[in-house]
């Protein structure tokens, strides 16, 4: 019997991300992009996810941010994410990946910016 | 419409003339650009949700719809690809709907060495009666293999007949080889059934045309909308823009910045016609002297006017690390959180234009003023 978590997987729209969520392949990714309207609405099965996920983790999480792009409803809810992955640091060694195109001077602004906000393993992930 | 000879980004009368008749009735959209199949589509879809608001009667709707398709799949057939690409990056849509009548304009390059015969084609479409155009459009579906262009001719044809319009038209030379060619399709928003014989037109339209394409390219016009800003229109929005401004640390920024003006003006603005479900609003992005000039527009309530413009005079104020200290705390504000006023857009455009806010409010009435804002970046 295996005590993991269902898998979470949500495809993307043309306006919401894709996330994939899969503790026993160690897979934790937040894709594409990220413009709804009700940006609430859409993270709340993502954040009660990873709520759950945080009662029993693996020793180990790394989590993949790898956004295009997304507007500041979202902004909100990645924070929130963010945190609940500051607090899941305390039962399982959580390393952050934030991927950001090479010209995307924002996005790599931003991530700095998490950076500087989260107390957990940070990393700038450039992509060409 | 206002074409200044003396143009200025910062709220040309160009701009001011356009907001101040922003309604639920008429519709506005240019596009300035390459024109392919993508363009089309999404101009479509954006017609599409314009027409189910703005034309009740569905028949009507797709009689408006099918001359819109016609008349942009035209740009495709008819086009000729100019040796320098930049002769098409002026290439135009516009799409209007004033009281009762739909305009669609379409401008695009045509080699010289084919305007004889496109006029040619156009004259005679246009010496036809209605019942002679309805008994050509039978013939040519019936004998496709007539001639080797008849399936331009068919939608020419098909055009002129459904409009119940005589067709618009004219060329504009650009050098030896190459000339703009203008067609103008009116449509009247009536049934068929009360169309028996096409209208006569005025000719000076399309020399209004003319002069305003030439403005647009002037100002170097990207996109002009006005009308709903709903999510789909939003995306078809962010979709064409991806074709006019080549993917760079610019484009993605003046894409984040759209995506917050538009959602802004659809949260945030207020309604004038209480018994319409949309909100109308108006958005322009445009390119001159090494700036993009992104506007936005939307109808506020008077008594909140205060407290915004507060707000935006204190963002302008804010150096580069002030603001990126307040974005910090607001993200992190608890009680916004399950809001969905989220009190970040306006920091996120400050900070990421780096330029201090252009705004105005416009008085309508007691109750409503318009509101007017400008975001510049830097190239």
């Amino acid at each position: 019997m295996s005590n993991y978590l269902e898998p979470l997987t949500i495809y993307e729209t043309k306006d919401t991300p894709r996330v994939h969520f899969e503790p026993q392949k160690g897979l934790f990714e937040i894709s594409k992009l990220s413009l709804p309207e009700d940006a609430i609405s859409f993270y709340r099965p993502v954040i009660e996810w990873l709520e759950k996920y945080t009662e029993n983790p693996n020793p180990e999480t790394v989590f993949d941010f790898n956004i295009e792009y997304f507007n500041t409803a979202s902004s909100k809810q990645l924070i929130q994410i963010l945190l609940l992955l500051e607090k899941l640091n305390k039962k399982s060694k959580v390393k952050v990946r934030w991927h950001y195109k090479d010209i995307d001077e924002d996005m790599k602004e931003i991530g700095e910016e998490y950076a500087s906000i989260i107390n957990v393993d940070f990393e700038l992930v450039e992509e060409h | 419409m206002a074409i200044e000879d003396n143009y200025t980004p910062l709220f040309s009368e160009f701009i001011l003339d356009m907001v101040k008749d922003i309604n639920q009735t008429d519709i506005e959209y240019i596009y300035r650009g390459n024109v392919n199949s993508d363009i089309v589509a999404n101009t479509l879809e954006l017609a599409k949700s314009n027409l189910e608001k703005t034309v009740q009667v569905i028949p009507l709707r797709h009689r408006i719809y099918f001359i819109m398709g016609e008349g942009l799949q035209n740009i495709a057939k008819h086009q000729d690809k100019p040796d320098e690409d930049t002769l098409s990056d002026n290439n135009l849509i516009y799409i209007s709907k004033k009281n009762d009548r739909y305009n669609i304009t379409t401008a695009n390059i045509i080699a010289n060495k084919n305007i004889e015969y496109l006029r040619d084609k156009l004259d005679r479409i246009n010496d036809l009666s209605l019942s002679e155009l309805r008994s050509l459009a039978r013939n040519i579906r019936k004998n496709t293999l007539l001639d080797d262009n008849s399936n331009a001719s068919i939608g020419l044809v098909e055009i002129a007949k459904r409009s119940g319009n005589k067709l618009l038209y004219d060329f504009k030379n650009i050098n030896d080889k190459y000339s703009f060619f203008y067609l103008n399709i009116e449509v009247k928003v009536v049934s068929i059934k009360n169309i028996e014989k096409l209208e006569q037109r005025d000719n000076s339209y399309i020399d209004f045309l003319m002069k305003f394409h030439d403005y647009l390219n002037k100002i170097d016009t990207k996109i002009i909308f006005k009308g709903d800003f709903s999510q789909a229109n939003i995306l078809s929005l962010l979709e064409m823009l991806k074709h006019q401004i080549p993917e760079s640390t610019i484009s993605i920024r003046i894409n984040n910045l759209m995506v917050e003006m538009l959602q802004n003006i659809e949260k945030h603005g207020d309604n004038i016609v209480s018994n319409v479900d949309w909100k109308p609003g108006f958005f322009m992005i445009n390119f001159y002297d090494k700036a993009f000039y992104i506007t936005g527009a939307n109808y506020i309530i008077n008594n909140k006017i205060d407290k915004l413009k507060g707000k935006l005079l204190l963002l302008n104020k804010m150096s580069k690390n002030e603001l990126v200290k307040l974005y910090k705390r607001r993200l992190l504000e608890i009680d916004s959180i399950t809001t969905q006023k989220s009190g970040l857009g306006f920091i996120d455009m400050r900070r990421r234009s780096n330029n201090p806010f252009n705004f105005s409010f416009l008085p309508v009435d007691d109750n409503f003023s318009l509101f007017i804002f400008q975001v510049i970046v830097n190239s």
